[in-house]
């Protein structure tokens, strides 16, 4: 198992809310190969959920485990094992894509030898070529997003966590992120992404786990939740689930 | 281990590349001193220049006192005098007399195989001065050489109104010297002082770069997720701010010694005093220097970062920063005064403390070491300080920090759970 998931809770407090359950009670398992989408609106507790899985937050309760290291542990070992993707980490301005490269396969412990023909590797994959000298300060916002992508991947990690990967990307830039998301799967990665995008959950993913105020209301394939909604659309599907009592097809 | 002190040289490598690449800090640290330190020396000179020509418009006028045994050496400088601008030779019966009267301003007698010069008191620093205004144009150095190929001794040199052998090169000793060598101890404690502002100012612009800026731009969101513990994060970053304000120091009194050789030197004779206490100032005072003098501005950053932590962006930092910034600089600068002397109290308060230490040239073993041990505590407290503050606060939906662990403002904390 690469990834596993065991009733995780997250409380959050805020004034206006008091205590709440970020994430209340999730688990899941994902496979190499796999890509899961977590689907929800705004506030479903996607990213809480992601953030915990990337050791960026400690769980309440529960537990998650990476190639069978305890991401609270073992926080070092599931770092080496993740690569982390957000709209909200940003690039060394200063460094150039290569040298960022570097910095994180190093980083992450990457093998020393191997770390030269690595970056070689992923600049050639992404098709960094033209600027990977360049420093970061001078790439456009579709550059900048294929770089974050190749920090995230540069020591070839197991398993791979999206957090709403294409917001705020224009159509080319989502473009090759799906076809990023179509690599990992042929190299058996195990792909873990967020989003609130309907289709791109439809178009991508193997399996959809619907989250919606911090828990997860149905997860499975697409057509095995189509026939325990009875639903075509996943719109429908979605909004069925998240009305009705928790549907468990697992 | 090995693999933590290899994420701490990577860190370390990157953050150096950044900061060197950032123009500010090289304007700062660079470029700043290099172009600004010869500039200052051009006013300097210019402004001295100016000075001493509103100076040079009466001779001084010389007698020199022939005896039987006098030799062609006393014609040499008896020539060498006459055809200066600034002296005038004049014949006097009784130059005790005319210097009394101040008829004359100097005489010059040679006895004893010794030249001896005597001034009246109005006028002996600027007689000497003008006198070895002869030689100001050679080193100091190649004029002893010279003199000595004339059979000459030092005591050209010799204070010229107290004919007994203080040479302006022997510090230590008369009550001249030891003016000029606590002068001397002054000028290198400003000079210091000067390069602590100096690293404090490059130390806070680098901190601010490497910690502020780097959650502004969310790239340290990115960091935290390597498998790299927090406290080597701090620790390699405030090494790499550290060296970058130290070598930023280094360059700054690289320039200012430039300044010293290249214009001060030729302009003002007595300054060969302060190069004197380069030279006979022991090893153990200049490791003292650089010990105190490098883990001030270590300490300093350190402290830069334990405000710097707070700032969500590079305004908010330097506002932050900038106040008690200024105020450890003040401190620094408070130990240069004069009356300002290492004890008990002094010692307590960091900065001053490393100063004091400085200016104290060889204070006691306990002082030192006190010192010492409380710089390194408080620098570890203040990497532990901020390695605990560096935790992303997911909760409030934006990059910011918070104490309390790596849940950041989670409801057990908040419910106090």
């Amino acid at each position: 198992m690469t990834l596993e998931v065991k009733n995780l809770v997250k409380h959050f407090y805020d004034k206006e809310r008091g205590e709440f359950a970020a994430v209340d009670n999730v688990s899941f398992t994902c496979q190499p190969g796999d890509i899961l989408g977590l689907l929800g609106p705004n506030g479903a507790g996607k990213t809480t959920l992601l953030r915990m899985i990337a050791t960026m937050l400690v769980p309440d309760e529960g537990q998650v485990t990476v190639q069978g290291f305890d991401a609270v542990a073992a926080p070092q070992e599931v770092r080496k094992r993740i690569g982390f993707l957000s709209s909200e980490t940003g690039l060394y301005e200063r460094l150039t894509p290569r040298e960022t490269l570097v910095y994180f396969a190093r980083l992450n412990r990457y093998p020393r030898t191997q770390i030269d023909q690595r970056v070689e590797a992923v600049i050639k994959m992404l098709d960094l070529g033209a600027f990977a000298d360049r420093r970061c300060e001078k790439l456009s916002t579709g550059m900048r997003q294929k770089v974050s992508i190749a920090r995230a991947i540069v020591h070839d990690p197991p398993v791979i966590a999206l957090d709403e990967p294409t917001n705020g990307l224009d159509v080319i830039a989502i473009l090759s992120m799906h076809q990023f998301i179509g690599l990992c799967k042929e190299s058996k990665k195990c792909v873990l992404m967020s989003t609130h995008i309907m289709h791109e959950a439809e178009k991508l993913c193997d399996r959809i786990a619907i989250m919606h105020k911090g828990k997860i209301f149905a997860q499975g394939s697409l057509d095995e939740l189509k026939e325990a909604t009875g639903k075509n659309y996943l719109e429908d599907i979605f909004l069925a689930c998240v009305r009705e009592p928790v549907v468990e097809l697992i | 281990m090995q693999e933590t002190v290899r994420s701490i040289f990577w860190l370390i490598e990157k953050e150096l590349k950044c900061l060197f690449r950032d123009p500010d800090i090289l304007i700062y640290g660079l470029i700043a001193p290099l172009v600004f330190f010869p500039l200052v020396a051009v006013c300097v000179s210019e402004t001295m220049f100016w000075y001493q020509g509103m100076q040079e418009h009466k001779k001084l006028r010389v007698a020199l006192i022939e005896h039987s045994d006098t030799d062609a050496r006393f014609d040499e400088v008896r020539q060498a005098i006459a055809e200066n601008k600034y002296f005038q030779v004049v014949q006097s019966s009784d130059p005790a007399r005319a210097l009394k009267s101040r008829a004359i301003e100097a005489s010059l007698e040679f006895v004893d195989d010794t030249f001896k010069l005597a001034t009246n008191e109005a006028l002996a620093d600027t007689t000497d001065v003008r006198l070895t205004s002869l030689i100001r144009e050679r080193s100091r150095t190649d004029l002893l050489h010279e003199l000595k190929e004339h059979g000459l001794t030092e005591q050209i040199l010799a204070k010229p109104f107290k004919i007994e052998e203080i040479g302006l090169g022997k510090v230590g000793t008369g009550a001249y010297a030891k003016t000029v060598e606590t002068l001397g101890f002054y000028l290198i404690s400003l000079m210091l002082c000067g390069a602590f502002c100096e690293m404090m100012l490059v130390g806070g612009a680098a901190c601010l770069c490497v910690l502020t800026a780097e959650k502004e731009q969310r790239t340290f969101y990115t960091t935290l997720l390597a498998p790299v513990s927090r406290y080597s994060l701090v620790f390699a970053k405030l090494i790499t701010c550290s060296t970058v304000a130290i070598t930023s120091g280094l360059i700054y009194l690289f320039c200012l010694l430039g300044v010293l050789v290249t214009v001060l030197k030729p302009m003002l004779p007595n300054i060969y005093v302060l190069f004197d206490l380069f030279k006979q100032a022991d090893l153990t005072f200049w490791f003292l220097t650089m010990a105190a003098l490098v883990s001030a501005t270590i300490l300093g950053c350190a402290s830069t970062f334990v405000l710097a932590v707070f700032g969500t962006s590079l305004r908010e930092g330097q506002i932050l920063i900038s106040t008690p910034l200024l105020a450890s600089v003040l401190l620094a600068t408070m130990s240069a005064l004069p009356g300002t002397n290492i004890n008990s109290q002094t010692a307590l308060v960091p900065y001053l403390n490393m100063f004091l230490l400085i200016k104290e040239g060889h204070p006691s073993a306990y002082f030192c070491a006190l010192a010492f041990v409380e710089t390194i505590c408080l620098i570890a407290a203040c990497v532990y300080f901020v390695g605990k503050m560096m935790v992303p606060d997911f909760s409030l939906k934006r990059l910011s920090f918070v104490p309390g662990g790596a849940g950041g403002s989670t409801a057990s904390q908040k419910s106090g759970r």
